[in-house]
């Protein structure tokens, strides 16, 4: 005890730390305030809100699920070359070689948990009416999320240079090959010409924005790698950020009038 | 003895399945004790009694199961006539019926199904079921890939979830009917508790919940890593990662132009604008059925009926070639199902009696005169079924509907709900009317 008082006396320990130990409603104020992660959360809440039966914790899973997965990435980037030569071989060496390689593991099914989390916080969200105004915009941000865990699932798929992965993301490219106008095997694409030249060729059409590239190759694997550890989590931790701002905005958890 | 349950049989499966057999013993005595209590206490209902009776009674069975197998060393199969009974019974439109099916049946009769009497069963049949399927050995590779392993989780997550919160919906139901408040908004539960202890101490046992179990699974089942990819050997089937195998499987019976571009995006975006169609505020907030049953069985129905049954029918009943297979159809013989286009309008000029004008050679377009002529049933239906229908209702059935939202949102929703409703349709025609094109116009690619 004494140890303890000691060490939250110390200047160190006040220095890091602000508020007071939560021991009574204001001290418990003063933690959810000061705090920066606990300040994303009101200081109160009303009671049905904190029931698990009502949100089922399935938005909070989800971004913890998230920040599994930045953690879990940014190891596996430690290990891995998104180059035709290497990306198939450093998998084979987190799997074989590399101590506690289970990161891989974790990161996998970490994402597919993830996928599985954001449509079931979304049924919940229908289910319990909260897409209605004035959260109306909120469903919309979220929608976007679900796209993008999609798409940052799917990226993710390519790069582990296999069979599985190659052709599975051929599968899902060459449906994109398909648009109406923009995709080389899309209806309407043969009107689109510029000067007697047809425009949308296997070579200027969305497929190929996808891919860089007529088929899946290495280029593919760059630009998805690019994808799936710069560009998508970026969006997804904004969109994030602005998803629970408009929670708070839209009056906290929503509950009958 | 005790070495043989610890370390069963050679198969791994088995071994398994005996412990799941176990869990399900000790979980159904603690649910029958449980009930069992309540009962007592609750004296005025002695009919409840079947329910401590029920748990206890799949409890024994899964006892007796357990006994036998320590003497036997056999697990209860499914016979052979019946497993080949299912598999020649099962095809894409059968498939798809039982699901909308058994949807129907558990909107219409939530509340028997969810009253206390009901839950035994409603967990332990389905759990038994599939565990008497696991013995056979096609069905437990297919379902234990890796990979599989995921959409077995999601399906049963998702199940679990909707019975909860369907019971959830009843419950409040009853208190709406009542003139009472929904449970979220009794006076006790809009009282404010502070975030910290009452809420950091919930996300805390979430984490490591999920923790545990994520590090569970990922020691347990490794990731996949198959040959290094190489674009000169197409694997058969070369199938999608699974969440967008559904659309994989739409391609069956739509042109990849709807399937794979058109059809997602409308319905991705009918799913955003969703709350400026259904915009009344009020009624959110709470689990409920009754005061919005036609939004919640039409999302119930995209979401359950049709996007998680694509996927599963994508993943676990396509073959090589993309054939359908039973779940007890072993995969190696590769069937072919040829499927020659067969337009609406041949089958309608059949039927009077014209013989039909075939679609002509690409090279030479031909006019929209002979397009139209041609594809003239194919085309009324389609403008029939989106502009017609639409306005035929309003006269009747959703007269109140487009009073109460106005005529933009009125066009709206219902273009979007009748767009989402072709896609069964559509699967209807093909598997039961053999007809794969509502619209044929191969020359210009815009079949549908
Ligand atoms: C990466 C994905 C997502 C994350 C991390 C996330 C996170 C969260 C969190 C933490 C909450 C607070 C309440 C709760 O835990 O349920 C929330 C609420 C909400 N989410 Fe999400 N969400 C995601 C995706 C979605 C999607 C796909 C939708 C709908 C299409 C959605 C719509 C909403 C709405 C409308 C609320 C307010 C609910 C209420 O007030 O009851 N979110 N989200």
């Amino acid at each position: 005890m004494r140890l303890r008082q000691r060490i939250r006396r110390s200047q160190l320990y006040r220095s890091i730390i602000r508020h007071p130990a939560p021991k009574d409603r204001r001290t418990r104020t003063a933690v959810v305030l000061t705090n920066l992660v606990l300040h994303l959360h009101p200081v109160a809440i009303s009671r049905h809100a904190v029931r698990i039966g009502y949100t089922w914790c399935l938005g909070g899973i989800a971004f913890f699920l998230m920040l599994v997965e930045t953690v879990t990435g940014v190891l596996l980037m430690l290990y891995y070359r998104p180059t035709a030569t290497h990306a198939y071989r450093d998998m084979l060496e987190l799997r074989d070689v590399v101590a506690f390689g289970m990161f891989r593991e974790i990161h996998r099914w970490g994402a597919h948990a993830m996928v599985i989390i954001v449509m079931l916080h979304m049924l919940r969200v229908f289910l319990t009416g909260s897409y209605r105004p004035p959260r109306e915009f909120n469903w919309v941000v979220g929608v976007l999320l679900l796209l993008l865990t999609f798409f940052l699932a799917f990226t993710g798929y390519l790069l582990p240079w296999d069979q599985l992965s190659m052709w599975a993301v051929t599968v899902g490219t060459n449906m994109a090959g398909a648009t109406p106008f923009l995709g080389h095997e899309g209806p309407g694409s043969t009107w689109l010409t510029a000067g007697g030249k047809p425009l949308i060729t296997p070579h200027s059409d969305i497929r190929f924005l996808l891919l860089g590239s007529t088929q899946v190759t290495e280029t593919t694997l760059n630009r998805f790698y690019v994808l799936h550890c710069i560009a998508l989590p970026l969006a997804a931790f904004a969109f994030c950020a602005l998803h629970f701002w408009r929670v708070r905005k839209d009056g906290g958890i929503s509950g009958p009038l | 003895m005790l070495y043989r349950l610890l370390f069963p049989s050679p198969q791994p499966a088995p071994a398994i399945l005996v412990w799941i057999y176990a869990i399900l013993a000790v979980i159904n005595a603690v649910a029958a004790v449980r009930t069992g209590i309540r009962w007592r206490r609750d004296a005025a209902r002695p009919r409840l009694f079947l329910v401590p009776a029920a748990f206890g009674l799949y409890s024994l069975v899964a006892a007796v199961v357990l006994g036998r197998w320590l003497f036997t060393g056999e697990l209860p199969s499914i016979p052979k006539v019946a497993r080949d009974f299912i598999d020649s019974s099962l095809n894409p439109a059968t498939v798809c019926l039982i699901w909308w099916g058994l949807l129907f049946v558990l909107l219409v009769f939530r509340r028997p199904l969810v009253s206390r009497m009901a839950r035994p069963h409603v967990f332990n049949l389905p759990a038994i079921a599939f565990l008497v399927a696991l013995t056979d050995n096609t069905f437990a590779s297919l379902v234990s890939q890796p990979d599989h392993f995921a959409i077995l989780l999601m399906v049963a997550a998702t199940l679990f979830y909707l019975y909860a919160a369907l019971s959830l919906a009843v419950r409040n139901d009853q208190h709406i009917a009542c003139g009472q408040p929904p449970v979220e908004g009794q006076h006790r539960e809009r009282e404010k508790v502070l975030v910290w202890p009452d809420l950091v101490y919930i996300e805390l046992l979430a984490m490591i919940i999920v923790t545990t179990l994520l590090l569970t699974w990922s020691l347990s089942m490794s990731a996949p890593l198959e040959q290094p990819a190489n674009p000169l050997h197409t694997p058969n089937p070369a199938k999608a990662p699974w969440y967008f195998v559904g659309l994989q499987e739409l391609l069956v019976y739509f042109d990849p132009w709807l399937a794979g571009v058109v059809i997602p995006s409308i319905l991705t975006f009918g799913l955003m604008i969703l709350p400026y169609l259904d915009h009344c505020p009020g009624g959110s907030g709470y689990y409920s059925f009754a005061t919005r049953p036609r939004t919640t069985a039409a999302f119930l129905f995209g979401f359950l009926g049709l996007w998680l049954l694509l996927i599963v029918i994508g993943v676990f009943f396509r073959g090589p070639n993309w054939a359908f297979y039973g779940p007890f159809e072993p995969r190696e013989l590769p069937k072919v199902e040829v499927t020659a286009p067969r337009p609406l309008s041949s089958c309608v000029s059949g039927l009077i009696g014209v013989s039909s004008p075939r679609p002509g050679d690409a090279a030479v377009p031909p006019s929209a005169f002979q397009v139209l002529s041609r594809e003239w049933p194919g085309l009324g239906l389609l403008l029939a079924y989106f502009v017609i229908l639409p306005l035929a209702l309003q006269r009747g059935p959703t007269h109140a509907f487009r009073r109460r939202v106005g005529t933009v949102r009125y066009y709206l929703a219902m273009f979007l709900f009748l767009f989402m409703l072709m896609i069964p349709l559509k699967i209807l025609l093909r598997e039961i009317f053999y007809v794969n094109y509502l619209v044929y116009i191969p020359e210009w690619g815009w079949s549908i």
